[in-house]
């Protein structure tokens, strides 16, 4: 893999099934070590599409624990593990992560271990490659001010606005190498800890799960619109804007249908121009509609 | 590839379907007894045409080709078949058809069954709520779940069906069934794996006064299931079979569903076992696994496939022909085709869709459909 730095959207879409979009999750590529940042649903399969082999990831940090930006960790897991993967997984994330990893690889999937160990139990022995005695995952709870740092990249979790007040603790991310700097909000209102976690970064990957308009009425103030992301990237100096966690808003009937709730009845395609429009009237640098599998050179 | 346009094989059995329900009324499984349905397999071979010319002759493989059906999951939506829930009849869908592996554009082992609008799903591997919605079926409207193991692949998005319906909006309880531990994976994500959401589900109940979302927490009636009928209602009755895995360290259960408007059977990854062949026994449908090995390692012959696979519970092509002859079966659709490397990491070179077919069609003289995902199959 070529040196430098990217920054991967591997699903940009909401809470809710998307064909179009899966869950929320990122990659950042640092030379030939990829992170990712939350694991929705579809994050092992969008490596994949986006051309990364899921077995090298090594390192996976969880903005939150709310099931969108979790559900596929087990199958992150279990799936490396079965092909193979000899490195631990090593998982950081807010209070909760460590229980919840070993609940999903231990509990939800018993009967995969199980049945692995089984598996490679009874391999004859001119069979080689075949998985490890366990899918090892290696997971430790953080806080804001956690920071992680090797020769190529140091990770910082900072502070966001995401439902602590009922007790739901959330970070972002900033990722810093020799090339760059990428910061990742997760979940979280427009806030002033994510302009300082974010300040002259290159990229900025910010939640934009709902328009401004459905935040006023439904009084999601957990959450960002486009043009709240707009305005913390303009006050924290950034030079590119990724909007992501987007709604189905022109999807499949079924998908509109199920999260109607939320985000109303279609809407037509012009949506999509409308939110970049609503964040770039706040931010001077570039602004892109986060797409699964997508690349952004920093 | 290019796979079949099954709503043509719907129509074409469809036509036939009104003259045929007479004479052809749903049978019980059973482990004797004539073939019933002779007239609805002419039907299926009907539909199954002879564009592929010679090797029709073996095995029936429609190949009315839909160029979108070949796309990802983002592509081609709008011309895919939807499920029409209004529709009188038994709809088959095929939400999930790939390996245990990650792959872009495929899913994982699920299939979904409409019977008059009612929706029974069955499994729930990577992929299937958005193979759901690409049909056209709300996953919050599924009324029945079915596990039918509890291995990642057949289970790797029940608790985000589960979780994602409550957070949705969900009126109704989910009913599940499933093989012993079903209760615990439901449990689990409850109480541990999805707390931090069930917490949240519980504020956003609390302070809305259940006007955002009824349930304080993912409401679920878990029914662990042995063997015998496990479900029995006027449109249809379901019943489950125990299936070994080969190593025998993974409960599966196999499922025949029988109604007004034929019948389907569905292996779960299960080995060939005497237990499917009574299930399976003279159904319509009978949609099976099975392990794409290499070039010349398609026949029980083959040394290598024996010695690596066959003893782990995979069943090679040819071994699901004969399965499916045996149990005479009308209609064969495996799934779950699963490229095995060599013992030593090589990669191996897959064989074609058709020299698969030629595999199963040495031993099976009914139709064989490759499956793909989101194939639907009608039966009214």
């Amino acid at each position: 893999m070529a040196k430098g730095m990217k920054a991967v959207i591997l699903g940009s879409g909401s809470a809710l099934p998307d064909p179009d979009r899966g869950n929320p999750s990122q990659a950042v590529i640092v030379d030939d070590e990829v992170l990712v940042f939350d694991c929705g649903e579809r994050t092992t399969v969008n490596l994949t599409k986006a051309n990364i082999n899921p077995m090298r990831v090594k390192h996976l940090f969880f903005t939150h624990l709310h099931w969108d930006h979790m559900c596929d960790f087990g199958y992150l897991v279990m799936s490396t593990w079965n092909c193979g993967r000899s490195h631990p997984l090593k998982v950081f994330g807010p209070k909760g992560t460590k229980s919840m990893a070993n609940s999903s690889v231990y509990g939800t999937h018993k009967a995969d271990v199980d049945f692995v160990r089984g598996y490679i139990a009874a391999l004859p022995p001119h069979i080689t490659n075949k998985p490890t005695p366990d899918p090892a995952v290696e997971a430790v709870d953080i806080d804001v001010g956690f920071t992680l740092e090797t020769d190529s990249w140091k990770v910082i979790a900072g502070r966001v606005d995401h439902h602590q007040r009922v007790g739901m603790p959330s970070v972002g991310y900033r990722v810093e190498s020799e090339y760059g700097v990428v910061a990742i909000t997760g979940d979280t209102a427009p806030s002033e800890g994510m302009i300082e976690l974010a300040r002259g970064a290159d990229v900025l990957i910010h939640e934009a799960a709902f328009l401004e308009e459905i935040i006023e009425a439904r009084q999601m103030w957990s959450h960002s619109g486009p043009a709240g992301a707009g305005r913390v990237a303009q006050a924290a100096g950034v030079k590119k804007l990724v909007l992501t966690h987007l709604g189905p808003y022109t999807s499949t009937d079924a998908a509109i249908e199920m999260a109607s709730m939320y985000y109303g009845p279609r809407r037509g395609p012009e949506i999509w121009d409308q939110i970049v429009a609503a964040a770039r009237a706040e931010f001077d640098g570039q602004v892109i509609l986060g797409s699964d599998a997508l690349y952004i050179d920093v | 590839m290019k796979y079949p346009d099954c709503q043509l094989f719907a129509r074409k059995h469809a036509e036939k379907g009104r003259e045929l329900r007479r004479a052809d009324q749903v049978s019980p499984p059973s482990t004797d007894g004539p073939a019933r349905a002779v007239s609805r397999r002419e039907i299926i071979k009907l539909a199954a045409g002879g564009a592929l010319g010679g090797l029709a002759a073996a095995v029936g493989i429609p190949v009315n080709a839909k160029a979108s059906t070949s796309g990802g999951f983002s592509d081609g939506i709008s011309t895919h078949s939807k499920v029409n829930l209004d529709q009188k009849g038994l709809q088959l869908v095929l939400t999930g058809c790939d390996c245990a592996f990650p792959a872009p554009f495929s899913a994982g082992a699920s299939f979904a069954l409409v019977i008059d609008g009612r929706i029974l799903q069955f499994g729930f591997g990577r992929g299937a709520m958005q193979n759901l919605s690409i049909a056209g079926i709300d996953p919050m409207k599924i009324d029945e779940v079915y596990l039918t193991r509890l291995s990642v692949d057949y289970v790797a998005e029940y608790n985000y069906f589960v979780t994602t319906s409550m957070i949705a909006g969900r009126q109704k309880e989910i009913l599940v069934f499933g093989p012993p531990g079903t209760k615990g994976l439901s449990d689990i994500a409850a109480e541990s794996l999805h707390k931090a959401t069930q917490n949240h589900l519980r504020h956003l109940h609390d302070c809305t006064a259940g006007s955002l979302v009824t349930h304080r927490q993912a409401s679920c009636k878990v029914t662990e299931l042995a063997a015998g009928i496990v479900g029995h209602k006027d449109l249809y009755r379901i019943t489950a079979s125990r299936g070994g895995s080969g190593r025998g360290e993974v409960t599966s259960l196999i499922y025949r569903i029988d109604s007004d408007y034929g019948s389907v059977a569905l292996s779960t990854g299960a080995g060939p076992s005497e237990a499917m062949e009574r299930l399976a026994r003279n159904v319509d449908i009978l949609v099976h696994h099975f392990t794409v090995p290499n070039h010349g390692q398609m026949t029980d012959e083959s040394s290598s496939f024996k010695a690596e696979h066959e003893s782990e519970g995979y069943i090679s092509p040819e071994t699901l022909g004969k399965f499916a002859s045996k149990a005479n079966v009308k209609m064969l659709i495996p799934y779950h085709s699963q490229l095995l490397g060599t013992p030593t990491g090589e990669p191996r070179p897959a064989p074609s869709p058709l020299e698969l077919s030629e595999a199963i069609g040495q031993n099976f003289s009914g139709s064989v459909m490759l499956a793909d995902d989101r194939m639907i199959l009608t039966m009214s």
